[in-house]
């Protein structure tokens, strides 16, 4: 089992979830797309969930069907809290000129899917549903390590 | 260059003058995320300073975050309080998809050249 414990952001996770998406079959055009929006929640973790202290996050990169690749991010915040707040609407940013809370929308904008469930013991899950189009690995092939047996 | 290189950010400014108004012109080469957006704001706080004009060349942005994209709005509200504006020029195919994603087109103004950011600060016709 090959699982991957990092304090995100950091470089080598990077490198990592990259080699991972390239291995499950994620087309070059649709690279930097897909690393976008694992850093995206990885930063919503760590300063939602995380904020009032530290942790891990684990993350698993597998093909889940032709086409689709799945990343599931599992933390055991403190918060749970945050993922279920509705995020404010982008003209409404827009209008207020505010540098800030666009983030989850790049990730609904740039995901097939995102789906947030609760972790039993504690802590979230947050599963994106990812989009390539061209290697098409094996279905239930996995990369970073086997699909969790959890229920999401 | 790899989306995993984090740090890479290189800036080149210069102050020009078009229609007789100075005009900043600041051109990134890297990625803008967290570990380089502390970079792209001093960068462009230093450029925002020299003229209220700031145009803000992207076309080499391989990579923007929500982080870098704030720092952007940031600039760009700074720039309103100048009575000026900040626009970005040729953004990258990438920084494109992230500005309508973001719903921050409207914001940021991007356009396809120089000469189509400055154009309005041409005097007007009698």
């Amino acid at each position: 089992m090959n699982r991957i414990w990092l304090t995100a952001p950091e470089p080598a996770f990077r490198r990592h979830l990259e080699s991972a998406l390239v291995r499950a079959g994620m087309a070059p055009d649709c690279l930097l797309g897909s690393i976008l929006s694992v850093d995206e929640m990885l930063s919503n973790i760590v300063e939602h969930g995380y904020r009032k202290g530290s942790g891990s996050i684990q993350v698993c990169v597998w093909s889940q069907a032709q086409g689709i690749i799945r990343v599931a991010l599992l933390d055991r915040a403190p918060d749970t809290s945050w993922f279920r707040k509705p995020f404010p609407s982008l003209e409404d940013q827009a209008k207020k000129l505010a540098s800030r809370g666009r983030g989850r929308a790049i990730v609904q904008g740039l995901a097939r899917r995102v789906v947030h469930r609760s972790r039993p013991g504690g802590g979230n899950i947050l599963l994106l549903e990812l989009s390539t189009h061209t290697h098409m690995p094996h279905r239930g092939e996995s990369v970073l390590c086997p699909q969790p047996t959890l229920n999401i | 260059m790899s989306a995993a290189d984090p740090k890479h950010l290189i800036s080149i400014t210069k102050l020009s003058e078009y229609y007789e108004t100075p005009v900043c012109f600041a051109g990134f080469h890297g990625v803008v995320r967290d570990e380089t957006a502390f970079k792209f704001r001093e960068y462009l706080e230093q450029a925002g300073k020299r003229s209220s004009y700031l145009l803000v060349d992207m076309s080499e942005v391989s990579y923007l975050s929500s982080t870098g994209l704030g720092v952007l709005v940031d600039q760009a509200r700074f720039q309103q309080r100048c009575n000026g504006w900040l626009r970005v020029v040729d953004p990258s195919p990438t920084v494109r998809m992230i500005l309508n994603l973001s719903g921050t087109a409207g914001i940021l103004s991007p356009v396809a050249s120089v000469e189509e950011g400055v154009k309005d600060l041409a005097p007007k016709a009698a």
